[in-house]
Order: C-alpha cells, then structure tokens, then sequence
C-alpha cells in the first residue's frame, strides 16, 4: 500500500501553465464545463491510468506462477473509484491498434535496472489535467517506478500526437504504508442535474471564468494558457515582458 | 549421501555467490564504478506545481508542505525586503529548495571521488563526496549520517553513493549482485533556507535525502528524475518529499550565469497577497 506524499489542490480553471499543450488541446480547455462531471454518463468514470495516480492511494501487488516463480503481472487499484490495472510482464505483445480502448488501456512492463518501465497503449480519451485538458485515444503512456526506501516515484510520460507537442512529464511521491486498507467505492448514478437529454455541458463562447484564477495572482493570461515554452527556465523572460506590459496598461 | 547433498545444494547456489572471488576487480574510484552518467547539462521540466516554481508565491503560501506550529510561523514572518537587506537572497538556493527553482545544473567530477553539482542562476556549487566506489546498498554513512567537523554553510555537506537494489535468485545463500543503479546523497550540517521562494523554510537541523535516476524519453534523450525528501524536526511534522524532472540537454548555449535572483520584476507588480 502506498499513499500519496503530496497534498495538491484541484487545478482551477485555465490553469494550463506548464503543459507542452498544442491550440487544439487549448480550443478543447477553454470550452469545457465542470459540470460535465454531473452527466450521469460521466459520473462514474474512474480516473485513466495517466491521471489515477495523481492523488489517490494505491495498492500494488504481483501474481507469480507458482510452477516457474515468474511475475506474470502486476496490478493497481486506486482508491478513488477502485479502477484496476494489470501491468503483464510475460513479454505478452501489445494488441492490434484497433482492439477495445479502456479507460485503464493495456499496459506491459519491464525491469530496467531497479526501474519498472510501463507502457500503455490502447486508451481511452481522457484528460491531462482535471480542467478540460484533453489526452487523446492515441497517446501512449510510458512510466517509471523508481523506489528510494520506503519512498515510490512514480513518473508518467505522455505522448500525445493529437493534444501534445512534446512529451508531458510529471512525477507524483508516495510512502509505503502496509496498515492501510483501501476502501470500497461504490459509485452510483444520479440525477444530479435535470436537464435535456443529449444536452452536454459546455461553454460555446469559452468559460467566463476561464481567467480569473491567472488575474488574482497577476500571472499573464497568455502563461496560463500553457504551451511547452511555459515548461522552461527562459520563459521567466517573457514573464517579465508580458508584466512590464501588464503595468503599463494598468498605468495608462 | 551427505557429498551428494553438497553437490545438489552448491548447484542451486547462485552464480554470483560462487563467482564472487573470481569476479571483477572493484573499480579504482566512483568515477570509475558509476553504474549511470550524470555528467552533462540539465534543464528542467517546470509541468507541476509551475506556481510555486516559475513565480515567487505569495507570503504564506505553503500548500503540501507539512510544516508544524513553528514552521508556519516562520513562513508567514517571510519579509523579502529584509532578507535583501540583510543579503540573504540565496536562501532559496540551497539544497531544499535550489533544485526545484527553474535554473539549470551541471554535474561534472572535481575529482575522482566527487561530483560537483553547478547551477546557472545563483552560481551555487555543492560537492558530492562518495563514501563508496562501487554501487551497493545503502551505506551507514547515508542511512546514519555524522556530525560534520566544519562550519555550517548554504550547501552543506553531502556524501553520496551510487545505490542499486541488491537481485538475487535461488535459495538466497551468499552475496548479492546488484543491477541498475542511481546517485544516493545525504546532505547536512546546512545554514537552513528555503524550501520554496516564499521563504517556507528547512532548518539547520534537516536531512535532505535525494536520489537521481536516468532514464531514457520515450523518443530519444536522457530524463533525469530527482526524488528529495526533506526531514526537519524544527518545522517539519513529517519528511517532505518532492520529485523533480530534469531533460539533458547537448545544446549548452542557454546557460545562463547570474546570481541569485532579487530584483524579479515578476513580484512587486503582481497582486493577489504578495504584500503581507
């Protein structure tokens, strides 16, 4: 059992900074709607396997052949709506690229070293960040589990042709905890919000509130919005240009 | 029976517990039995948490940081302007918080048995001085770290190793090799600083542990992947654990030299709680 080190709050919305995103990821963000989550087909989705790990405990376990004492697989469970993956080591191939797609997708791995290497394929369209940030079905998943004692790093690199213009990149700590025991999540559906069937929640002219987040901490709109150039140390350069500006409009 | 029973039981041994007389020299030095090169320019990959690393967040701000009664009180006291005063804009420059910053490092051995750690802005520099030559388990000298018998400073003193997880197979008799590896570290007898800009601190008294992975970027190049935990009983109710992404790059041209940043045109203009 392993629980998570870091407490992060839910990003706000336009909050893209950061994320190497390409326009069509961006046009996709700031047209979505929270309330997409109170569509009671949308309810239950569990988190996909690129962004279970982003907050949740976690249990990970292997079963072994008892005739050979190989690891055939290893498993996930995120506690958060309990979604299961199966990790095959067996050297099982990848199926064809136009088998089912899941939300968890088909994973097979690999010791490096002390390194267990992931690869996913075959998921379903999901999301980067929980604020509209698209992943598309085609992204493939590589992973890294790096321990340091009784701490787990678990990094994540998402390829994305369609949403990405370069690999994302993001790691998440956990701490080895036995005791712990994850609960059940029994998630049921509701009707949360009446409204016209078919209607899908979604803001055709952009979300009103798209920067309100980025202008109560004077972070220039255009950072928000994300873009690979966001990720890099030399951006601070054009931070300090798009504020110099911000302060000139503000003075005039 | 018993000879026979001998034989059966060496057979099941494993290669390396037999072989170990005849197996490889040890290496002369770290440099030499380091099981991954660090060496080289990294950038890093500033995709999380990009509010508390790419800008100075506003006093008070200590969002995932388990500070205790004291720490929290240190970190709402954070007065920038007196820090400038009183010249102490490296703070955030030492090994708690200098990694997280979006500033480049180099790694290059000032010796054999040392690595040296530069970064671009700040111009900081922290020697690792390796306790062992060959990768292995954790030392005592990093699990069990020693009073330093030198004055206390921003960068502390940091011994490191080159870790990798013992693998065997069989019955378990005998030693153990090793696969893989990474840099270990253990770094102490710091002055304090900064865990992040906003003056959320670590204390002399911390333990900053840190493990540096390579891996390779699906689609060429080297990923560089720093785990830090920080554990300080003076602000600290539990180890602070981050990790850090970092991209080799063969392209050195954006190093950018410069001392530690005070003068950020970032922070006077923006409002939202940056005045206390």
């Amino acid at each position: 059992m392993w629980l998570p080190h870091e407490e992060r709050p839910d990003p706000s919305i336009g909050e893209y900074d950061g994320l190497p995103i390409n326009d069509a990821a961006r046009y996709h963000a700031t047209h979505w709607s929270a309330s997409l989550w109170t569509v009671p087909e949308h309810q239950c989705i569990p988190h996909p396997a690129d962004y279970g790990p982003t907050f949740s405990p976690v249990r990970i376990w292997r079963d072994i052949n008892p005739l050979t004492q190989q690891t055939v697989a290893y498993h996930t469970l995120i506690n958060w709506n309990n979604p299961a993956r199966t990790i095959w080591m067996d050297g099982r191939e990848h199926p064809p690229e136009n088998t089912l797609h899941t939300w968890e997708g088909f994973s097979t791995g690999r010791w490096d070293g002390d390194v267990l290497v992931v690869t996913t394929t075959h998921l379903k369209p999901g999301y980067l960040r929980r604020n509209g940030v698209p992943r598309s079905d085609r992204a493939v998943l590589t992973e890294y589990f790096i321990r340091m004692g009784d701490v787990l790093t678990w990094v994540s690199v998402t390829d994305d042709p369609v949403y990405l213009t370069e690999p994302f990149v993001k790691s998440r700590n956990f701490r080895l905890d036995p005791g712990y025991q994850i609960e059940i999540y029994p998630c049921s559906v509701d009707v949360e919000v009446a409204r016209p069937a078919g209607e899908i929640p979604h803001y055709v002219e952009g979300n009103p509130e798209l920067f309100e987040e980025a202008d109560q901490h004077g972070i220039p709109r255009a950072a928000s919005m994300g873009g690979a150039a966001t990720l890099y140390p030399e951006y601070r350069e054009t931070l300090r240009r798009d504020v110099a500006d911000q302060t000139a409009e503000g003075g005039q | 029976m018993k000879r026979f029973a001998l034989v059966l039981l060496l057979a099941a041994l494993p290669s390396t517990a037999l072989g170990q007389r005849g197996g490889p020299p040890p290496p002369a030095d770290a440099r030499a039995g380091a099981p991954i090169d660090i060496t080289g320019q990294w950038v890093p990959l500033i995709t999380e948490d990009w509010r508390w690393r790419m800008i100075t967040p506003p006093v008070g701000d200590y969002v995932s940081v388990p500070l205790n009664p004291a720490g929290v009180a240190r970190t709402l006291a954070w007065d920038q302007a007196a820090d400038r005063a009183a010249g102490l804009e490296c703070l955030p420059y030492g090994p708690g918080g200098l990694l997280r910053l979006p500033v480049r490092v180099r790694f290059d051995w000032a010796d054999s048995n040392t690595l040296r750690l530069q970064a671009d802005e700040g111009g900081q520099v922290r020697l690792f001085r390796f306790a062992a030559v060959a990768p292995g388990r954790e030392l005592p000298e990093l699990a069990r770290p020693l009073p330093v018998n030198e004055p206390p400073s921003l960068q502390g003193h940091t011994v490191a190793q080159w870790h990798a997880y013992p693998q065997s197979r069989g019955l378990g008799f005998g030693g153990m090799g090793t696969s893989g590896g990474a840099l270990r570290a253990v770094t102490t007898n710091t002055s304090g600083g900064y865990l992040r800009r906003n003056g959320v601190p670590y204390s002399p008294a911390a333990i900053i542990t840190e493990q540096f992975n390579i891996v390779p970027m699906p689609g060429g190049g080297d990923l560089l992947v720093l785990t830090t935990q920080v554990e300080d009983p003076t602000y600290l109710t539990q180890p602070f654990v981050v990790s850090t992404t970092f991209r080799r790059e063969t392209e050195v041209s954006r190093w950018t030299p410069g001392p530690c940043h005070s003068d950020d045109p970032l922070e006077p203009p923006i409002p939202g709680g940056r005045e206390r």
